[in-house]
């Protein structure tokens, strides 16, 4: 029997578990409850449930990839670990001043975030580097050394370190973490040069201080659940899922926890990825729509855009990730009226408890998914695949009260004003992704996935424009297909300021051949054969002067003055694709190159489509309400089981699945492609 | 209604929605620190009218005034169907509608089809625009005309032909051209991005639909807004607060706000206010007008979606000749000193009928101070312009934030390292001061010191502070926050008090520029502060063991 790969993604409140058998491109999915007392017999359940039920040894697992959101968590519900902070002498509140900008231009009762790192932990010590690298003042190690007792009493169980201009030359923050690490024993040190090299004090120390913060816990959680794993699966190599689509190692990622801050979105976002290149779509926008909000991916030209100036809660995290746009809208989302008798939806969440009205857990607002119900796009009797009870009186009466009766509407143009509004918000955030930034709508299919995802996609597609739907098999589940399909990555990156004339072969060359040393190094930890590394190398530039830069692709092999010309036209053309203007005639500055090294694990092909449908056409038919009809339509629905590869249908339709309901809307077409993925054509 | 209140919200959130877009194109491609730092910029939708419709988050003075900005350029200058496809009108006038000189504000009309339905505008804050001091922010002017080039409204471009005559006028007129125009074509292109998205919304829902929304958030934002101000019992409430001095004369100044609140209006009557000033700190009545727009709304309802809507309950009486409506050719770039002073005043002056909305002063002051090098002997030029803020003034529900950015404007630090790597300073200090936040049941929020040191052969110190003697207030027992300071090599053997509008301080190498910001006031009387809140303040060194045993009482410390 071929080999095996797993991959589990513990949420809040499901854990799901994925198996792929690499041979065959098989995939299993299901789903267990999670325990958060306890997740790691959780996730032993897990794999003894998946590997069950698709019916293979536990002895062929050959990887194991992990997605966890224990860091997101503990941040979000402010459970870090008491951690310390040691800066240069004179700037011990940086990480509580800020960046000073507040958020909300008028709002007189807000408040500014709370520094991860209280005053009373954090300390200094007397060293300086300059901005172009020399050492003004070396530490000293008596002055270091009085700060351990000062960090134990604390009750700190990590420190971070972060000094000024340490991203040019980390020789003083090096020295302090050596000292530190020797004389404070037991408890986790991190340097910010190792974890992110970038300019910007402030939010290079936000990241390192995350980083320690997050180390404890990590570590611990890791060696709890190795062994558990390891006794279950003898052969597994385990891997942890990180934000910017690769995954870890263990120890990789006991050392860099904070790699790991937006890794269950990631996992989403790879996923997307993986399927645009078995289908041979290059331009794709995931929207993955869950109970409280959805998250937005791009993938342009087959590649997932990478970004450094992501963050969570407040926080800037400066490590590269998946850049994915989080917005506050979710099927659990409260439909709401002004004192003014304007109508808005979210971002306030119903989440799953007490859930919406329909649910009868003690909820009265209306939400997102009340007005599903209302217009007919549910049936209330096979939610969640029949498993749950919802009532649509109670759906009906709470958008009637709350926002049909004060707006002198029908109950039914209530609940399709509230669906058009929050696609409107996620429309919104669809444009931040796609036609803000340059990229034409109509070359673009929009991936729909997550609970609610297939419900809104085909109005949202209409509405950007976008030509085309896709609808994975078991959307509800997909995230945690990207697990098993991640490579191991890490990124490097190194400052250094280069202009005009300089940005030649010569400096280049140096420069890529160091980052390209560093990424070889990691792999070979990683136990990654050479034939298995792939070196992806780009480049942050910009016009001298400005202060964001735009990255763009460094060719492969020795740089000459020719390929440094090439990476500047790369620059101007991609400028002018973001921003609407470029400068030929301008200087351009270089300002960090990047290497990414990518361990790539065996692609796994994917099975063509697996429904073995009998073709038997719609089970029923039912009233759904269509906004653009203004009344409700006589609609076919259809058993996404029954639906076999081929076959093809006109809207409006409903598509029922045990994980989640596709709309079709009048005027749209959808068909069922080889590998099992419906696609919807959007009419003009 | 005219719309639907579904399609109302949908086009709204989409116009917020263009204007965000415009101010990320502006900051991703911007040049100068002040704006791609420190973030002193701001975007907007506008009717044809000129009133104001949908604003992306940034700088509420900007916001408040664009409005009158357009409005005048529409009524005095350029009338609306002179205004062409492929136009664009720049202007930075203090006396048409802007606030002072390095405020350029750009504007594009946007066609559908022959149809002109909607005007985009931009108003970025540029590093220099001429006159006597560089950076532009010249304590010692007495006439507008040394403060530097006066832009009245006037086509950049005319039909999407570049007026390079004009653009070479500027250039010739400025310190740093190249981070002007590179900052100038950023406004430019922010504007394109937000005339695409506009005509991307006419596309959709049409004309008619758009238009009708737009006069629908209006009358709505103004209901809203007259329906918080019936919910306060009719009346006058008045109150005055000052300004700490002209930085010529020795002498405090004096703003005198009377408010009256009379079924759903709200009137503020500033007679009795001080005369304008032969110095910089003068406001124009669009500075005046926008920072009473920001206090009434963020004191009344900060959720009431700001456009032009807003202003129509409000009744703002100025006399000509004060400095809250200074007459040409009054020099007007210190004009923040005078706009913060009203928000605070505008607070006191509500503080006895709506306590729990307003919070105690805050620091006060846009806290500007501009090093620059001189250059010569091989060596560039340049001009360093930062803001640093103090404390909030604290709420009757809870603390001020320390070292904030509050009032009527918005701005990010820039950091130190960039400040480094692109300037020959560097930084000696930037923390927090203890016991600067007023002492109170709510403290105020902490003032901040920051050092900085001068690594070039010779330049200079301009500086707008203030509240170096005025105090930020505390209300209801609450104690005052602390005075501002600045002072030239603190830890060097004679350290140099400085005033708070410092004009043309030289600088040599090693010299040290120590800045001490504001903390804010404290609200309610110290007694009933929360132990845990002392313990903490205390434990964290925000408040020292004298502090809490004096103002506090606690005992055992």
């Amino acid at each position: 029997m071929g080999a095996i790969r797993l991959g589990i993604d513990i949420g809040g409140t499901f854990t799901d578990i994925t198996v792929l058998e690499e041979d065959s491109g098989r995939v299993t999915v299901t789903k267990v409850p999670s325990r958060r007392s306890d997740p790691g017999s959780a996730l032993i359940n897990a794999v003894e449930r998946g590997l069950e039920l698709a019916d293979v040894n536990a002895e062929d697992v050959t990887m194991l990839v992990h997605g966890t959101t224990i860091v997101t968590n503990a941040v979000l519900e402010k459970k870090l670990p008491q951690t310390s902070l040691v800066t240069t002498d004179g700037f011990r509140d940086v990480l509580e001043i800020g960046r000073h900008f507040r958020p909300d231009m008028y709002d007189l009762m807000q408040d500014k975030p709370e520094p991860i790192i209280p005053r009373e932990r954090r300390f200094s010590v007397r060293e300086r580097m300059s901005a172009e690298g020399d050492i003004l003042l070396e530490p000293d190690q008596a002055e270091v050394g009085k700060l351990f007792d000062m960090i134990r009493e604390s009750g700190s169980h990590a420190v971070a370190i972060c000094f000024l201009n340490s991203f040019v030359n980390p020789a003083n923050e090096a020295l302090v973490r050596d000292w530190l690490r020797e004389g404070a024993e037991g408890i986790h040190v991190a340097a910010s040069y190792e974890v992110c090299r970038e300019i910007r004090e402030f939010e290079r120390m936000s990241t390192v201080a995350l980083n320690a913060a997050a180390m404890p816990l990590v570590t611990q959680y890791l060696e709890d659940i190795t062994p558990k794993i390891q006794a279950v699966l003898p052969n597994a190599n385990i891997l942890l899922m990180q934000s910017n689509g690769g995954s870890l190692t263990v120890s990789a990622a006991q050392n860099y926890p904070v790699r790991m801050i937006t890794s269950g979105p990631a996992g989403g976002a790879l996923a997307v990825q993986r399927l645009g290149t078995a289908t041979e779509q290059s331009n794709l926008l995931g929207v993955d729509m869950g109970g409280t909000s959805t998250d937005i991916s791009l993938i342009h030209k087959g590649e997932l855009r990478m970004t450094t100036e992501g963050g969570i809660d407040e926080l800037p995290v400066k490590v590269p990730m998946i850049e994915i746009n989080t917005i506050g809208a979710g099927a659990g989302s409260i439909a709401w009226l002004d004192d003014w008798n304007g109508l808005h939806v979210g971002p306030q969440s119903a989440g799953a408890d007490p859930g919406p009205a329909a649910y009868k857990r003690g909820g009265t607002e209306p939400t997102v998914t009340d007005a599903n119900l209302v217009l007919g796009r549910m049936h209330p009797d096979r939610f969640v695949g029949g498993d749950m009870s919802v009532d649509l009186i109670a759906a009906r009466e709470a958008i009637q009260l709350k926002i049909a009766t004060p707006l002198n509407m029908t109950v039914e143009e209530a609940a399709a004003g509230i669906i058009r509004i929050a696609n409107a918000n996620m429309e919104r955030a669809l444009r931040v992704s796609s036609a803000e930034k340059g990229f034409d709508p109509r070359d673009i299919t929009l991936l729909a996935f997550g609970g609610a995802g297939p419900m809104h996609a085909a109005a949202l597609a209409s509405a950007v424009g976008i030509p085309e739907v896709l609808v994975p098999e078991r959307p509800g589940v997909f995230s945690a297909v990207g697990l098993v399909m991640s490579d191991i990555r890490h990124d490097f990156g190194q400052t250094r300021v280069l202009r005009g004339e300089e940005i030649s072969g010569e400096n280049l060359n140096p420069l890529y051949s160091d980052l390209n040393q560093e990424a070889h190094d990691a792999l070979e930890r990683d136990g990654v054969a050479e034939d298995n590394r792939d070196l992806q190398r780009s480049a942050d530039l910009r016009y001298v002067g400005q202060a964001y830069e735009v990255n763009v692709t460094v060719p492969h092999g020795s740089l000459d003055d020719k390929s440094a010309g090439q990476i500047i036209q790369n620059f101007h053309d991609l400028h002018q694709q973001l921003y609407a203007h470029h400068h030929p005639d301008k200087p351009v500055e270089f300002v960090s190159g990047r290497v990414a090294a990518i361990g790539l694990m065996s692609a796994p092909k994917l099975q063509r489509g697996t429904s073995s449908g009998s073709g038997a056409g719609p089970k029923e038919s039912r009233p759904v309400y269509f906004d653009e009809a203004g009344d409700y339509v006589d609609t076919a629905v259809y058993d996404r089981e029954e639906l076999p590869v081929g076959s093809q249908f006109d809207g409006p339709a409903i598509v029922e699945q045990t994980d989640t309901t596709t709309v079709i809307h009048p005027d749209q077409r959808a068909r069922v492609d080889e590998l099992g993925n419906l696609i919807i054509a959007i009419g003009e | 209604m005219r719309v639907d209140p579904i399609t109302l919200e949908v086009v709204n959130n989409a116009l917020v929605g263009v204007a965000e877009q415009m101010a990320a194109t502006i900051l991703r491609t911007s040049y100068s620190t002040v704006i791609r730092e420190m973030l002193d910029y701001s975007t907007a939708v506008f009717d044809l009218n000129g009133r104001i419709i949908a604003q992306s988050c940034r700088i509420p003075i900007h916001l408040n005034s664009m409005s009158r900005s357009l409005r005048t350029t529409l009524d005095e200058a350029i009338p609306i169907d002179e205004w062409k496809a492929g136009d664009i009108i720049i202007t930075n006038d203090p006396y048409k509608g802007g606030q002072h000189l390095p405020d350029v504000q750009t504007f594009l009309p946007v066609f559908s089809g022959e149809e002109l339905v909607a005007i985009c505008g931009t108003l970025g804050h540029h590093l220099d625009i001429g006159g006597m001091r560089p950076g532009s922010y010249a304590g010692d002017a007495v006439e507008i005309f040394q403060e530097g080039l006066r832009i009245p409204p006037i086509k950049l471009f005319e039909e999407g032909v570049i007026n390079e005559r004009l653009f070479a006028m500027i250039e010739a007129n400025i310190r740093q051209p190249e981070m002007t125009i590179g900052d100038l074509r950023a406004q430019t292109a922010a504007l394109e991005i937000g005339r695409d998205g506009v005509l991307d919304l006419i596309e959709r829902y049409g004309v008619r639909t758009i238009m009708d929304c737009l006069d629908e958030a209006i009358d709505a934002s103004e209901g809203r807004l007259r329906d918080r101000l019936r919910e306060i019992p009719d009346g006058v409430y008045e109150s005055s607060y000052f300004i700490d001095d002209d930085g010529v004369l020795d002498e405090t100044i004096e703003i005198v706000t009377k408010v009256t609140i009379d079924d759903g209006s709200i009137h503020i009557d500033f007679t009795g206010t001080d005369s304008q000033r032969r110095s910089p700190i003068n406001a124009t009545i669009s500075s005046c007008e926008s920072a009473v727009y920001f206090a009434i709304l963020s004191i009344l309802d900060p959720s009431i979606p700001a456009n032009y809507g807003v202003y129509k309950p409000i009744k703002i009486t100025a006399p000509e000749g004060t400095i809250v409506n200074a007459m040409p050719p009054a020099p007007v770039v210190g004009r923040n000193a005078i706009t913060h002073t009203i928000v605070n005043s505008l607070m006191r002056a509500l503080s006895e009928v709506i306590p729990e909305r307003i919070t105690a002063a805050y620091y006060g002051m846009s806290n500007v101070h501009i090093l620059a090098g001189d250059g010569g002997n091989g060596r560039d030029s340049w001009i360093f312009f930062d803001i640093e803020v103090g404390g909030w003034g604290a709420r009757q529900q809870k603390d001020g934030p320390d070292c904030y950015s509050q009032g009527i404007h918005n701005l990010a630090n820039t950091p130190i390292e960039m400040v480094e790597a692109t300037y020959p300073l560097r930084f000696k200090h930037y923390e927090l001061i203890p016991d600067t936040g007023g002492v109170g049941k709510h403290r105020g929020g902490l003032g901040v010191r920051r050092d900085i040191e001068f690594l070039d052969q010779s330049g200079s110190l301009n500086t707008q502070f203030d509240k170096f003697k005025i105090a930020p207030f505390g209300l209801f027992g609450g104690q005052d926050g602390a005075k501002g300071s600045m002072v030239m090599n603190p830890d060097g053997p004679e350290p140099e008090d400085l005033h708070s509008k410092t004009v043309n301080h030289p600088f040599k190498y090693g010299d040290v520029f120590s800045m001490r910001t504001q903390g804010g006031g404290g609200f309610g009387i110290p007694k009933e502060r929360d132990p845990v809140a002392i313990e903490r303040d205390l434990r964290e060194g925000k408040i020292s063991a004298q502090s809490a045993r004096n103002s506090y009482g606690l005992k055992g410390s």
